[in-house]
């Protein structure tokens, strides 16, 4: 194996963390304020991901433009679950919720196959099947461009939660949420509102997932599974968290992959995980409850 | 004192009014109702990774009792009449636990008189060993042979049969079709960890020396893997002008973009299982031309009835055929044949016919040896222009073969 093999590696699995860090943040959000791990999330992705392809195709336009439409709409449909379904559950423990989450988590996947059958879909545009050369080193242009937004998302969602009035409700009712109902501020609402805005980082996450691979009724699981591990990687409830938590995935897969082969990524990535959690249980940068 | 003497003369007493009125109805109960119809069923994949080629699986099948039904039905001597033919079908979910659940309550409950199959050996495998166990004959299509050989029991198949491609014969192909042309004879050979990715990965390393061939780079994973750039930059840096490969739809569509981002393009690539349905296509496009896939049956085949069954499908359906309409659909009407010839619905009797099959249907000359295997000769397909041509052998050629890649 050469340098140039290992290398690119690395680079393209750091460049891939980007596109973790884009699928899972949604579902970090969730459970950072609202404590709820939302395994529907999955489907959110599939959702966003089938909503693009026909979208794009249908007005013949670029995905990403495409998925400004397909954001709107997932919005409206997070705010509308999470104000109808699990606000009214919140306060009776987390089994319900999680119950709830599972039971549209199955709706979603049956509706997906009614609709949309069980064939791979895949997203494709003149620069989805494309690379560019780095001092000998062939990266691929979705991945650079997974990362380049992973950074604008991160800061965006990080610079909301910090600097507008929407964020720091969000923040305080986060932190202690009957202090700041008293305060005025509707959690219930804050909540809805947030699980819309996780939802519409999911469109994102979809049209990632469909332009550089493929995707099916059932792809949501995968993505599920791969968001839980970078969550508890990079510390519950933090947004940067997600990122480091995701690029630090991306890097230890392509260190597995390249040294021990395509086989091992998740297996390696894996280890290294619980290695890092076994010194650090509350993540990277997690703070103990 | 008293009553405990009544109570007990009260309770003999029941009991022989209970003993006198069940022997009063056992003539009813005991003398079974005669069926109404045929039973058959299968388990089929219309959910899971399997699911692109459980709507062959489902079409083939209701095909096959359709056409029989048609007629009225199939003719049983005991009864002295035609009876119509029932298809239950359960969901698999494309995983063995599914299946086999499926299949004992097809014969535990809905009492089949034959079962059809699912597809991909590691679920036809288990439920073929229940049909074993139970003595009902299954009628399966769809596992590779040596598979299908590989999973028998001790005492070989006694009940099970298959109809499929031998991978002895399909792992030779890719070679006999690049002998036909210039290449560097370098293969890169990209398996998943299922049985047959096992078995015919095996095979392919086996058989490539012999062929003046050499595997440079070889890569095995789990099914579900969506990162292939490891192997991928590997085959490019060994120059490998052949790509090979064995895994399902969405994987392949997901490898063969990493491919043409990361720079990599083989002069030929074989997809066996993922570039075989018309979701290949239509996930890729364009992007799809020139791929090849190993086939065992095309319309323009020597067989009555083929290019009218492909027809048929498309009509049915609206959407473009798959080869694979033609096993599911003959492994459906060689046991609904069977049963025919037996005008019985004893098993045994159904299991003897179903040995003796001696016809040629739209999959071609169906005959079974002493494995209780009939293996479909193999043809190399290319993808040209959203159809699949045969390229090899060019005795039967419909279409020159595009190579290298476009």
């Amino acid at each position: 194996m050469s340098f140039f093999t290992f290398t690119g590696g690395v680079l393209n699995g750091l460049l891939l963390g980007g596109l973790y860090a884009i699928t899972a943040l949604g579902f970090s959000m969730i459970f950072g304020v609202m404590g709820l791990m939302n395994v529907v999330h999955g489907e959110l992705l599939v959702l966003g991901a089938y909503l693009c392809f026909f979208i794009s195709r249908a007005l013949g336009i670029d995905p990403f433009l495409a998925t400004l439409i397909v954001a709107v709409v997932l919005f409206a449909l997070g705010y509308l679950l999470q104000r109808s379904v699990f606000n009214p559950v919140m306060d009776r423990g987390v089994e319900p919720a999680l119950l709830s989450a599972f039971g549209l988590s199955i709706i979603a996947q049956s509706l997906f196959l009614f609709f949309w059958t069980t064939n791979s879909r895949s997203i494709n545009t003149s620069y989805s099947q494309t690379g560019v050369q780095l001092f000998g080193i062939h990266l691929q242009v979705m991945y650079l461009i997974s990362f380049g937004l992973s950074l604008v998302l991160i800061a965006a969602v990080h610079l909301f939660m910090t600097r507008t009035y929407l964020g720091k409700s969000i923040r305080a009712a986060t932190q202690d949420p009957d202090t700041a109902q008293v305060m005025g501020i509707n959690v219930k609402r804050v909540y809805s509102f947030t699980y819309g805005l996780a939802a519409a980082t999911a469109a994102l996450g979809g049209t990632l997932i469909g332009l550089t691979f493929s995707f099916v009724p059932s792809s949501g699981l995968s993505w599920l599974l791969k968001g839980f591990v970078i969550v508890v990687l990079g510390g519950m409830g933090s947004i940067v968290g997600t990122l480091v938590g995701a690029v630090l995935l991306g890097v230890v897969e392509g260190v597995g992959g390249a040294v021990m082969g395509t086989g091992y990524r998740d297996l390696i990535g894996l280890v290294i995980i619980l290695l890092v959690l076994v010194a650090r249980p509350t993540g990277l940068f997690g703070r103990a409850r | 004192m008293k009553n405990r003497k009544k109570l007990f003369q009260l309770a003999v007493a029941a009991c022989f009014v209970l003993t006198f009125a069940l022997a009063w109805s056992l003539p009813n109960v005991s003398r079974a109702a005669d069926p109404k119809e045929i039973v058959v069923g299968t388990p089929v994949s219309r959910t899971g990774p399997g699911a692109p080629f459980g709507l062959y699986m489902e079409w083939g099948y209701k095909v096959a009792v359709d056409d029989v039904n048609k007629k009225g039905g199939i003719f049983i001597k005991k009864y002295n009449e035609k009876l119509p033919v029932k298809l239950i079908l359960y969901d698999d979910e494309s995983t063995p636990e599914k299946a086999t659940q499926a299949v004992q309550r097809l014969i535990l409950k809905d009492k089949v008189n034959a079962l059809f199959s699912t597809g991909n050996p590691m679920n036809v495998i288990p439920c073929g060993m229940i049909a074993e166990k139970e003595g009902i004959p299954m009628s399966a299509a769809g596992v590779p042979v040596q598979a299908f050989l590989a999973g028998k029991p001790k005492a070989g198949w006694k009940w099970v049969y298959d109809i499929f491609f031998d991978e002895l014969e399909m792992t030779k192909l890719q070679f006999l079709t690049m002998n036909t042309v210039q290449s560097n004879k370098k293969v890169a050979l990209f398996t998943d960890n299922t049985p047959d990715g096992t078995i015919m990965g095996g095979l392919w390393k086996k058989t490539a020396p012999t062929m003046g061939y050499s595997i440079v780079v070889e890569g095995t994973f789990p099914v579900g893997t969506i990162e292939f750039g490891d192997m991928i930059r590997k085959a490019k840096e060994a120059d490998a002008d052949i790509v090979i490969a064995q895994m399902l739809p969405p994987d392949t569509i997901a490898m063969w973009k990493q491919m043409r981002s990361l720079g990599y393009k083989p002069k030929a690539a074989f997809f066996e299982k993922g570039g075989e349905p018309v979701e290949w296509w239509e996930a890729n496009g364009q992007a799809a031309q020139g791929t090849m896939t190993a086939g065992f049956w095309h319309p323009a085949l020597p067989y009555p009835g083929a290019k009218e069954h492909k027809e048929r499908f498309e009509k049915d359906k609206g959407m473009a055929y798959s080869q694979h309409i033609a096993d599911w659909y003959t492994a459906g009407r060689v046991m609904l044949d069977a049963i025919e010839r037996a005008a019985s619905l004893d098993p045994k009797a159904i299991n003897a016919e179903m040995a003796k099959t001696n016809k040629t249907y739209e999959a071609g000359p169906i005959k079974y040896d002493k494995d209780h295997v009939f293996r479909m000769p193999c043809y190399m397909l290319q993808w040209q222009n959203g159809k699949v041509e045969i390229v090899y052998p060019p005795k039967l050629a419909t279409a020159k073969l595009i190579y290298p890649l476009p």
